[in-house]
């Protein structure tokens, strides 16, 4: 009897290791997991890695009570390092993520033909929508122009159902990276469907309404909508019910003027992506946006971002976006007739 | 709840705390292949983790062969480099990595690392040649019947299948040839370097006086698998192989010999006791030659930890098993169709189970 999604598991991993990684026969395909992860999803991706000639060595691992440097000490940090600056591909699995771990960053740096892909946390019912269903050739090409058509706007503005209403402008200087998930060059690749960068960060100013999920501090999707006054790329006020008070405290309680500054922005679009509480698929649900705040990465601002105590990410679902004052989504829907048919194709008319 | 599941977990606890003396912090790698059983890698990851060290579970898809001849179908550099900074290894692969590539060069460049081998381990086995043995008291017997064993001079065994053969051993002014090493496995693996199950002590006689039958009854591998089906009968003469008799099987392992073309093929290689409490005849050779009261003898290569300082080099080896074996040392019998008969062996014994 199969296990849950068990025929198009086998699907979703022979997409990942063929179309996305493109392995090759004999190369060695690190898989790491911790004790909280999917170990369906591992063994199907380890099977599918074995059946095009390449060698896979799954790596399981007590999960760390942290994610990232937090869960270096709980970590056996030289013989996973170790492993990772031989592998020559690595699907990362972990709940309790090793990205930005000491043994990721040493692999990342020393390993010069290492191709990454985050999948923290993944399970069956998510690899299977987000990966195994998705058509990529046409969803790269959707990805591009949206990328592009943001890329040339000077002003933006965003607002949600929810009662957001937020503008900016772009900064030239801040790359824009899209998500494809693709992962046939060297270095660290996300799953397919996020278009994030920086804004010029004095420039926002407005209302930032998260009614998806808020992580850290909070697991799971938000009971009631936490709501940010933000002037000058700063949040000035929090609004809302308990989980506003506790995110309020949350921030505050690094004493880091960064913690209350916006980082950057991510568009979602993931075509099987749904609200779950999972923020790696949360945050590509399709014509969501995500805030993070607190630290900035090197990919947003390069070359080596912004420091901060922490960050957080929230989740703004269905949201409209106007480029120099021309509206391109409405409530999550696409609207730029350039781009209805490959919509179409992706399931999201 | 699967089979054995209490008694697995009390199994390895007995491995990481009392064999590999795991202490808090230390990574514990652990290496499967998909042969392997999941159970008893999940559970000594479990035990592991208990004991605060780091569990790092491997799994590999199962070479088609064993040793150097799994190096093309493994990731050498990946595990190799993982190996050289493991604090302990227990191997779990039933397509073994002992004496592979990544073995070697860990072995030799990891002077911390402590490794055992336990390819091919299944729950039944592991609770009971692991989890039930009494370790000081087998310990004791052990290092007991090797000091008797080494002492002496002329060795005669003889099995209730027909087996009777006799030999001497090794020695240099007056003494025990220091080079001819008698080596007892006793489980624990808390010094580095490569440890293998308890209840096995082997030795490599004078070779060219060895003289009899050797009657296999027990498995014989390679090349057959499992355990035997009718005996496989040795004539020897001068430590060589000069006849094979018995059915199919004896057919198959003297055309397997004849296949190397290789004098040192023919010829005997070492003896071994086995005496773990919990073993059975099985099928899986890691475990029948620690079956109480047998003896195994190997054919073809010689390790160098029997003969230093080199070994004596062949393209392979076998090993088969003697069932309940009789032994007399220098004419004193020690041994009666497997059970022991002097000193105060028979205490020890009883103490482990095997009155």
């Amino acid at each position: 009897m199969p296990t849950y999604y068990d025929y198009e598991l086998g699907k979703a991993a022979a997409t990942l290791t063929k179309e996305l990684f493109k392995l090759k026969p004999g190369e060695t395909f690190v898989i790491t997991a911790d004790t909280e992860s999917d170990s369906q999803v591992v063994d199907a991706t380890a099977r599918a890695a074995f059946a095009i000639g390449a060698k896979p060595m799954v790596i399981w691992v007590a999960s760390p009570l942290g994610v990232g440097k937090d869960a270096d000490p709980m970590l056996p940090l030289e013989a996973l390092t170790a492993a990772l600056k031989e592998a020559d591909a690595w699907v990362e699995f972990n709940n309790k993520w090793l990205l930005y771990s000491t043994p990721f960053d040493i692999a990342m740096k020393e390993n010069k033909r290492l191709r990454y892909l985050c999948l923290v946390g993944m399970d069956a019912d998510m690899m299977v929508r987000c990966i195994g269903r998705v058509d990529y050739p046409i969803l790269k090409e959707f990805e591009e122009k949206i990328t592009e058509m943001t890329e040339a706007a000077k002003h933006v503005r965003m607002t949600t159902p929810a009662g957001g209403d937020v503008e900016f402008d772009n900064d030239p200087n801040h790359p824009i990276s899209c998500e494809t998930g693709y992962v046939d060059t060297p270095g660290p690749h996300m799953m397919a469907g996020q278009i994030g960068w920086s804004p010029a960060f004095e420039s926002i100013n407005g209302v930032i309404v998260f009614d998806g999920s808020l992580v850290p501090p909070f697991l799971g999707v938000l009971e009631q909508p936490v709501k940010l006054h933000v002037e000058k790329g700063k949040v000035v006020k929090i609004e809302g019910g308990k989980e506003a008070v506790e995110y309020e405290a949350w921030l505050n309680s690094f004493d880091d003027p960064m913690m209350l500054r916006l980082a950057h922005l991510a568009y979602g679009f993931n075509p099987g992506a749904r609200l779950t509480g999972n923020i790696l698929e949360d945050e590509r649900v399709w014509g969501g946006t995500e805030w993070g705040l607190g630290q900035v990465g090197l990919m947003y601002v390069p070359p080596e971002g912004i420091k901060g105590a922490s960050h957080t990410d929230g989740i703004c679902l269905n949201t409209s976006v106007w480029l120099d004052g021309k509206q391109i989504t409405d409530k999550g829907k696409v609207l730029d007739p350039t781009l209805a048919s490959l919509v179409k194709q992706l399931g999201k008319a | 709840m699967f089979y054995y599941d209490y008694e697995l977990g009390k199994a390895t606890d007995v491995l990481v705390n009392e064999l590999l003396k795991l202490k808090e912090g230390e990574t514990f790698v652990i290496t499967a292949d998909t042969e392997s059983s999941p159970t008893v890698v999940d559970a000594s990851a479990r035990a592991a983790f208990a004991a605060g060290a780091k569990p790092m579970v491997i799994w590999l898809a199962s070479p088609l062969g064993v040793g150097k001849a799994a190096d093309p179908m493994l990731p050498v550099e990946a595990l190799t480099a993982v190996l050289k900074e493991a604090d302990a290894w227990v191997e779990y692969n039933n397509q073994w990595l002992l004496y592979s590539t990544p073995y070697d060069i860990a072995m030799k460049e990891n002077k911390k690392l402590r490794h055992l081998c336990l390819v091919g381990m299944s729950a039944d086995m592991m609770v009971r040649c692991i989890g039930r043995v009494n370790y000081p008291v087998l310990k004791e017997f052990e290092e007991k019947i090797t000091e008797m064993t080494k002492a002496a001079k002329h060795v005669r065994m003889t099995t209730p299948a027909g087996g009777d053969v006799e030999f001497e051993h090794a020695r240099k002014n007056g003494q025990p040839d220091p080079n001819y090493v008698f080596s007892a496995s006793l489980g624990y693996a808390n010094v580095p370097g490569s440890h293998m199950m308890a209840g096995q002590i082997g030795w490599s006689p004078k070779l060219d006086t060895i003289n009899g039958t050797i009657v296999f009854d027990g498995s014989l591998v390679p090349p057959c698998t499992g355990k035997l089906e009718e005996p496989v009968r040795l004539s020897v003469k001068g430590g060589e192989v000069v006849k094979i008799e018995g059915g199919a099987q004896a057919a198959e392992f003297e055309a397997w010999m004849g296949s190397f073309d290789h004098p040192q093929m023919r010829r005997l290689a070492h003896v071994c006791y086995g005496f773990n409490p919990g073993a059975r005849l099985s099928g899986d050779i890691l475990e029948d030659e620690r079956v109480w009261g047998c003896t195994e003898w190997g054919i073809g290569n010689v390790g160098a930890i029997l003969i230093q300082p080199d070994g004596i080099p062949a393209p392979s080896h076998s090993d088969g098993i003697c069932l309940n074996t009789s032994v007399w040392l220098d004419g004193e019998q020690i041994m009666d169709k497997g059970k022991v008969l002097v000193k105060d062996l028979p205490r020890l014994a009883k103490e482990l189970g095997k009155e």
